[in-house]
């Protein structure tokens, strides 16, 4: 176990080194920099420093005067050292920045998933268990229309129902005007009513792909050998369907549950920009739009650690769960 | 079936015909209803089960064995199977249950506690996330749930003792996938036995198990039998099994009873022709004394394995890092004559299939050497293997699972054969066709998918599609274990047929003695990774010298109801050949170890002219 974990752990140092590399070189490389359009506000200015010298005064300020591959050591010996630079967009520490809005993501995304599971599982199962019937063909389709259905789109047309229309919920933002005003619970329900529609938005569109998930997985485990013998036994149908079998279709699901570890806590970029909800996602978005580099740095590689740990974690939670699976 | 449920509350209780029988089966009907129309898959079955008798239901693969059991349990998916007409009774002492009307609870109440099962698959039948005596106890608990959870123990661990397992406690707290599968079997029949049931029915319960683990299970069948004084249906398609345990017999063929009465009878006289041409076909493949021809002397060596050594590493799991190596091939050495055939025999997990794919290359081997016309495979590069490989093919054990699905039989025959450049581009097409019709299949069936065909024609495109290569050399990788016995006998005959057509060399891997007696030139018994036997066929088969050899040969089962043979029933199951004691690797099982068997490893000694065995019993003779 000690030697599995220290193998993973040095492959991850090494994927996340590549990862950093390159998502640092594709910040740089993108066409329009974040100092040329400073240096372009900044000359626009009466009596300005002519375009040329503003951008070599940034690009020094900025720490851009050197290469690809210096800039990024540079950047990742400070980061090694807990050092992730002031976010040039935000005017402030990129962890402060992080503080600041991760907590709206997590809320908006936990509520998302703990939803997710408790729809998708139940209809998975009942789907499965009623294969081929009027409620199986309703709820595959209710799936499929999830899984096509891209969020952009889904956001727009609930916003343009809700919001436009019955006018029930605001166009955007996380708190309403008088929000300010409330005593410390409204204010709570205030934003819990603010995220309804960007929860919904999150649930429906995330729900098709486990609920079919949980369909392929329970028709299989309610043709093996086992679940005969479970009923040979005289089980009720509730204690095969829920004791014998539900605990071997959980197994694969952990591994789906394990990598949707980064979409729990990596913000929903689309739903969160689309409601500006001021969380991760939506920062993070504005960060790269303005090539923001140390957020946009941090921010990604936050999401890939978050990709390695899920793994890892659906990969131990497996052998803990399953007595057949053995470590390697 | 909703009408059922309008019936009065009472309409599934009835009476039996005679209070003696256990269960009875009247003009039963159960139909199937697929997309290409209603399969009869019982088409008025009627027989009785007395009490205290073990019943057989012996017949091919869908003649309808296995649908009368889940018949009599109304298992069958309500989506596909229904029995519409008939009854089928089982006595309750005071009552009768017809269970074709019997509401869901009912059922429920009977299965498990009147009537259980125990099924082909052991190891897939428990459930692989509890552990055995959670498995166990939930069924005592379902149906006894007043029972004290203390006393629910006892009784699990009781049936453990009843069924042989001698290490209960450490059982009850194992999961599934820690157990052999003949370990699995008797698991499930103490599961079976837990709430002292009218009737278990066993649905194939040896097919998966080796020939020495089912004689240990049919012992044990019958064992229970005489103690509990219980009654058993056993559904089976090996005539010997029914020859050996069971008191009456019935014989189906295409969802109907064609014959039926008591084993000796049916033995003696069969009325029946297709019971005529079964009891044949077997005897064909069980007993084939007569060898068809005298190979000729002089032949030059196509292999010679020496020394072969096949070592996996052993991954430890979560809690207890790895420990060690298994030696899955240790130390074998054989020399295989062109144009003959050696027939490697052992239960699973002896390595035959390992030493099998190691000569081929296809696992690196540890260590020894292997000649194929006299070069050494393993010194040979990767493109020279590739070539080599049209020479050396291999069929293997599941037609199926060998021919890819999306490909037609042209598709698949052809692809090979392009590759090595076999033949010219315009004699491709007339060659596939002479090929496929030297194995018995007929040109037409070359746009069909593999999906179309049955297990023996799937086997044939196998043969064929190895053949096509021109090979001189076959590995036989348990080929026919998987088919039914008729269609054993075809697939054999057409590989001895093949070779002496094209003068192919084979290694034939089998875990069946019979089968492996039929087609061999030379035999070799293994035994947790070595070789503990070789020697002519007629040798070994008329004079078995090695402790293990005889017990396998005792454990073939004749199908003959007055030879009951005296089986030697080997004590333990099969140890992982990773935990190998140090003298004989057969001196845990053996019942004539001695103290220098657990001293000193035995070496090959020729005791008659290339007979050799592996034992200390043999020593200074």
């Amino acid at each position: 176990m000690k030697k599995f974990l220290f193998k993973r752990l040095l492959q991850s140092f090494l994927i996340l080194f590549f990862v950093g590399l390159l998502i640092y070189s594709m910040m740089r490389l993108l066409p329009s920099s974040y100092v040329e359009t400073r240096a372009r506000t900044l000359s626009q200015q009466p009596g300005a420093k002519s375009y040329d010298e503003w951008l070599v005064q940034l690009k020094a300020a900025y720490g851009l005067e050197q290469g690809i591959l210096p800039g990024y050591l540079h950047w990742l010996g400070n980061a090694l050292q807990g050092d992730f630079g002031d976010s040039w967009q935000w005017n402030k520490p990129v962890i402060t920045k992080f503080q600041e809005v991760i907590g709206y993501s997590i809320f908006l995304a936990a509520t998302a998933f703990i939803l997710e599971i408790f729809l998708s599982i139940p209809a998975g199962i009942l789907a499965a268990r009623r294969q081929y019937s009027k409620l199986d063909h309703t709820i595959t389709v209710v799936a499929l229309i999830g899984i096509s259905l891209p969020s952009f789109f889904f956001a727009t047309i609930l916003k343009y129902l809700f919001s436009v229309k019955l006018g029930w919920f605001d166009l955007y933002g996380i708190v309403g005007r008088m929000h300010e005003q409330y005593s410390p619970f409204k204010q709570f329900l205030d934003v819990a009513e603010h995220m309804l529609l960007p929860i919904l938005t999150l649930t429906i569109t995330n729900i098709g792909s486990l609920i079919r998930f949980t369909r392929t997985n329970m028709l299989e485990v309610l043709h093996s050998d086992f679940i005969r013998t479970a009923r040979a036994n005289g089980l009720p149908e509730h204690k095969v369907i829920y004791q014998h079998a539900f605990r071997n279709t959980l197994l694969p699901l952990i591994t789906v549950l394990g990598s949707s570890l980064p979409e729990l806590f990596g913000g929903a970029l689309i739903t969160e920009t689309l409601f500006q909800i001021p969380g991760i996602g939506y920062t993070a978005y504005q960060s790269m739009v303005n090539g923001d580099i140390p957020f946009s740095m941090f921010y990604m590689l936050f999401l890939a650690v978050l990709t390695l740990l899920g793994n890892l974690l659906a990969d131990i939670l497996y052998a803990a769960v399953d007595p057949r699976v053995q470590m390697v | 079936m909703s009408f059922r449920k309008k019936n009065s509350r009472s309409a599934y209780l009835t009476v039996m015909k005679d209070p003696d029988n256990i269960v009875e089966f009247e003009n039963v009907h159960t139909y199937f209803f697929t997309d290409s129309g209603m399969v009869k898959a019982m088409n008025g079955i009627s027989f009785d089960i007395p009490k205290g008798k073990i019943v057989g239901i012996v017949g091919e693969s869908g003649c309808g064995k296995t649908v009368t059991a889940l018949s009599l349990f109304q298992l069958l998916d309500r989506s596909e199977g229904q029995t519409i007409k008939g009854q089928i009774r089982i006595n309750m002492e005071s009552h009768a249950v017809n269970v074709i009307n019997a509401p869901a609870h009912v059922m429920q109440k009977l299965r498990g506690k009147q009537m259980s099962m125990i099924f082909q698959e052991p190891a897939t039948s428990l459930n692989p996330v509890f552990r055995i005596g959670c498995q166990m106890d939930e069924v005592i608990k379902l149906h006894h749930p007043k029972m004290y959870k203390k006393e629910r123990k006892n009784r699990t661990l009781e049936m453990l003792e009843l069924v042989g397992i001698t290490n209960k406690e450490e059982v009850y707290k194992m999961y599934p996938h820690e157990l052999s599968g003949g370990m699995c079997q008797r698991i499930m029949l103490a599961i079976a036995l837990v709430c002292h049931p009218r009737i278990i029915v066993a649905d194939e319960p040896t097919t998966a198990l080796d020939v020495t683990t089912q004689a240990q299970i049919l012992d044990l069948l019958l064992e229970l039998k005489n103690k509990l004084n219980i009654t058993i249906l056993l559904i089976t398609h090996d005539l010997g099994v029914i020859a050996q345990i069971a008191d009456e017999m019935i014989v189906m063929k295409d969802g109907s009873v064609v014959e039926k009465g008591s084993v000796k009878e049916i033995f003696k006289s069969p009325q029946h022709p297709y019971t005529v041409q079964l009891m044949r076909s077997h005897a064909f493949a069980e007993k084939h004394f007569v060898k068809i021809g005298s190979f000729p002397e002089k032949k030059d060596s196509i292999l010679e394995v020496s020394h072969l050594k096949k070592y996996f590493p052993q991954r430890g799991n979560f809690i207890s890092p790895g420990k060690g190596i298994v030696k899955a091939v240790d130390d074998v050495s054989f020399t295989l004559k062109r144009g003959t055939t050696l027939g490697l025999v052992g239960e699973s997990g002896c390595g035959k299939s390992t030493t099998g794919r190691t000569i081929l290359r296809l696992l690196e081997k540890t260590d020894g050497n292997i000649f194929f016309n006299g070069q050494d495979i393993s010194k040979v590069s990767a493109e020279q293997l590739r070539l080599l490989r049209t020479k050396m093919q291999i069929i293997f054990q599941d037609p199926y699972a060998c021919l890819s699905p999306r490909l037609t039989i042209d598709e698949i025959m052809k692809e090979a054969v392009r590759e090595h450049n076999i033949v010219p581009k315009i004699e491709l097409d007339t060659y596939i066709s002479a090929m496929m019709r030297a194995c018995g299949l007929q040109e037409s069936y070359k746009q069909r998918y593999p999906h179309e065909f049955s297990g023996g024609q799937r086997q044939r495109i196998c043969i064929a599609r190895a053949l096509a290569l021109r090979p001189e050399f076959i590995v036989c990788d348990e080929p026919v274990s998987a088919l039914d016995i008729s269609m054993r006998t075809q697939i054999i005959n057409l590989l001895q047929d093949l070779q002496e057509k094209y003068h192919l060399t084979y290694l034939f891997i089998s875990h069946d003695l019979s089968v492996v007696e039929h087609i061999s030139d030379t035999v070799a018994i293994m035994y947790l990774g070595s070789i503990i036997e070789i020697g002519a066929t007629e040798d070994i088969f008329r004079n078995p010298l090695h402790p293990y050899t005889k017990a396998l040969f005792s454990a073939i089962l004749i199908p003959d109801p007055d030879v009951k043979g005296k089986r030697i029933i080997l004590k333990e199951n099969i140890l992982s050949s990773s935990l190998s004691p140090s003298g004989c690797k057969f001196q845990t099982r053996c019942i004539k170890c001695t103290e220098i068997c657990k001293m000193k490893t035995p070496v090959m000694q020729e005791i008659e002219k290339g007979h050799m065995v592996c034992c200390h019993l043999y020593d200074g003779k």
